[in-house]
């Protein structure tokens, strides 16, 4: 007989998230506002933030 | 019919995202300010570059750098409010740094719900004077607000 795997249809029952997930950050730089202040970017737009002095709360 | 402003709020955020676009502003932790009376407007306004041509004895122009607009904000007296307590202490600090959010909101108390309008803009917060101490004014303060980037225009997300 064949390889019955080729018969298989894809498993689609795993969906990737509609969103990206949001992650809680800190402001560290005065020249973004107050120091402390927080915000929850998208997880895809972290480095960005990072980048200019926010950090990933502890 | 041409609507009216009543039923718009302000929110204050003590800091500027790190992209001015809407995943940018969204992301920012937002505080209502009670008691607006005029709320900044927000905008840019561009100055002019003349060219002067000999032959034709016409001056052109071409378009030069915008700059923010700065406006002033009035509030009425709202006592133990965090975020008129915030916009005070960011006028008055040095940076003044932060960003602001008009809602027209259809939820309870004005709040805005999913789909909402609201626009966001980052800028300066600065020159806070309270309302004048006189037996013919109430109690109250303005602030001004000089806007830093183009104003983003989005809907209030899920």
């Amino acid at each position: 007989m064949g390889n019955r795997d080729i018969h298989r249809v894809p498993n689609d029952s795993v969906k990737p998230d509609a969103t990206p997930r949001r992650i809680l950050l800190i402001n560290t730089n005065k020249a973004n506002g107050d120091i402390g202040a927080t915000a929850r970017p998208f997880e895809t737009e972290i480095a960005q933030w990072i980048a200019q002095g926010w950090t990933r709360a502890k | 019919m041409t609507a009216n402003n009543i039923g718009g709020t302000i929110y204050h955020s003590t800091a500027a995202p790190a992209s001015n676009n809407k995943a940018g502003f969204e992301a920012l932790t937002w505080v209502l300010v009670s008691g607006g009376q005029t709320l900044p407007q927000l905008g840019v306004s561009h100055s002019m570059i003349d060219v002067p041509d000999l032959q034709t004895g016409f001056t052109s122009a071409v378009k030069g750098a915008a700059q923010g607009v700065d406006t002033t904000a009035t509030f009425r007296d709202v006592p133990a409010d965090a975020g008129q307590a915030a916009i005070k202490l960011a006028a008055g600090s040095q940076g003044g740094v932060g960003a602001i959010k008009i809602v027209d909101g259809t939820g309870t108390n004005n709040a805005p719900v999913t789909g909402d309008v609201v626009q966001y803009a980052q800028g300066i917060l600065h020159s806070f004077v309270p309302n004048p101490k006189d037996n013919s004014s109430f109690k109250g303060f303005t602030v001004g607000f000089r806007q830093n980037a183009a104003t983003v225009d989005d809907v209030e997300p899920s």
